[in-house]
């Protein structure tokens, strides 16, 4: 999609379509009751990973969901959000990280918030560069697919995509093997297995680890 | 890309799914009374602001999350997000993808939701905290509830209290602002004409999901 054109398929959709894919593309036509209908379908969400990252300060919350609004359409009507790349929900989450990112970075407290949040991102250079929210919806949307029913474009196993979900959120191997019936060992070896696999699924796709560099410079 | 980058992407991923899937949308579901979708959100949009407008002019004081003393006896508030739940379950709970993956049930917990109002009936604050009734909510009445939900009060002169004490799959509760607006919003705009628990706790309940039980009621305190 050019970078400068917005959607040029929102005219013609069906008005009564009401997914989020016709949403977005009659919002980047500029639809503005489609954007409200888009906004009313994703903010609450939003707001309450906001109210989490803020330690529940809903102003905060609130000011961060205006923000990421607001520099989603922009994004929209700038032609920068290409729908063949990612969900309109992960541009959104990406645009809100960013948004996050700003805040912290502002306050001096963006690398403590990743190294407690998002270990290995430390040094993540979206706040700098608008660009790299793209970038990074995509990377998500990747790993998005790969995690749910029936897609399994990384060839993830039912057990392997739990794992990988449990032990993102910081579920010991431990904890995994208690779950799974077998020893820890046994669950790390398997958990090892199916980082592999996405790793080599983001890889075949270009998500490799020079690229991931400049995506996550401080990780190795 | 080491793992902790994926680790990161996945966290990620799921946090982006989960937009999608915001929780106020389950008082809609519950509400099964025939009105339309948009219809319901309509009111309830206008409760919220109605709510908002009438907490924030003025002296309203808007508190959230107050930490609050456990008291002895029967039951107890925390403060959301100390969690009562813990280990594998939770963890687990927490990792998992709407939609995507199938994991164990999510945990139970337990809030108290309790709307202060003042002498124009306006609503001057709310509150919400997770509490530990210990299986025992169906045998509260709203004076015990009301007993707890002063002890964290959040207006120093307040002419009634709402209480709405709810216990069940905590993924089924509220747990933001917003959800408690938009609940706190539905019942009251529904009980206008209600004198006492029975009648607060029915008009409530279909609101809520049918997996949560419970127990509402309002009086006053001066």
């Amino acid at each position: 999609m050019p970078d400068d054109a917005p959607l040029n398929i929102a005219q013609g959709l069906p008005k009564r379509d009401q997914s989020l894919q016709v949403l977005t593309a009659r919002a980047a036509g500029g639809d503005k009751e489609a954007f409200a209908a888009l906004h009313g379908r994703l903010t609450g969400g939003l707001f309450r990973l906001f109210m989490d990252r803020t330690g529940r300060r809903a102003e905060l919350a609130d000011d961060f969901c205006q923000k990421t609004w607001v520099a989603v359409w922009q994004a929209l009507q700038a032609g920068k959000y290409d729908p063949e790349r990612a969900a309109i929900s992960t541009f959104v989450y990406a645009v809100g990280y960013r948004v996050w990112l700003q805040h912290m970075r502002s306050t001096g407290r963006a690398n403590a918030h990743l190294d407690a949040a998002a270990p290995g991102m430390a040094g993540l250079g979206l706040a700098e560069d608008p660009a790299a929210q793209t970038k990074l919806a995509e990377l998500i949307q990747c790993v998005r697919n790969c995690l749910k029913d029936g897609e399994n474009p990384a060839g993830l196993e039912d057990e392997e995509r739990w794992i990988l979900t449990a032990s993102s959120t910081g579920v010991t191997d431990r904890e995994l093997a208690a779950r799974l019936g077998v020893a820890a060992s046994t669950a790390n070896t398997r958990k090892k297995a199916a980082y592999d696999k996405l790793r080599r699924y983001l890889e075949k796709l270009g998500h490799r680890a020079e690229s991931a560099g400049q995506m996550f410079p401080g990780g190795e | 890309m080491i793992d902790k980058d994926l680790s990161a992407l996945i966290r990620m991923a799921v946090e982006a799914e989960r937009l999608e899937t915001p929780a106020p949308v389950r008082f809609e579901w519950a509400r099964g009374d025939g009105a339309s979708r948009k219809e319901q959100v309509r009111k309830m949009i206008a409760g919220v602001a109605t709510l908002a407008a009438a907490a924030c002019l003025g002296f309203a004081a808007l508190t959230w999350m107050q930490p609050a003393t456990v008291t002895p006896g029967p039951v107890a508030v925390a403060p959301l997000g100390s969690g009562t739940g813990s280990g594998l379950n939770t963890e687990i709970a927490k990792a998992a993808v709407p939609g995507v993956i199938d994991v164990v049930p999510a945990p139970l917990g337990a809030v108290l939701l309790a709307v202060f109002t003042d002498a124009e009936n306006n609503c001057s604050c709310i509150q919400l905290n997770a509490a530990d009734f210990q299986g025992k909510l169906a045998s509260l009445g709203s004076a015990e509830l009301i007993q707890l939900a002063k002890q964290t009060g959040c207006h120093e002169d307040p002419q009634r209290v709402l209480v709405i004490a709810m216990e069940g799959p905590r993924d089924q509760l509220p747990s933001s602002t917003i959800e408690a607006e938009m609940l706190a919003s539905a019942v009251r705009e529904n009980t206008p004409q209600c004198g006492d628990d029975a009648c607060f706790t029915e008009t409530t309940a279909p609101f809520l999901s049918a997996d949560v039980r419970v127990v509402a009621g309002s009086v006053a305190l001066r």
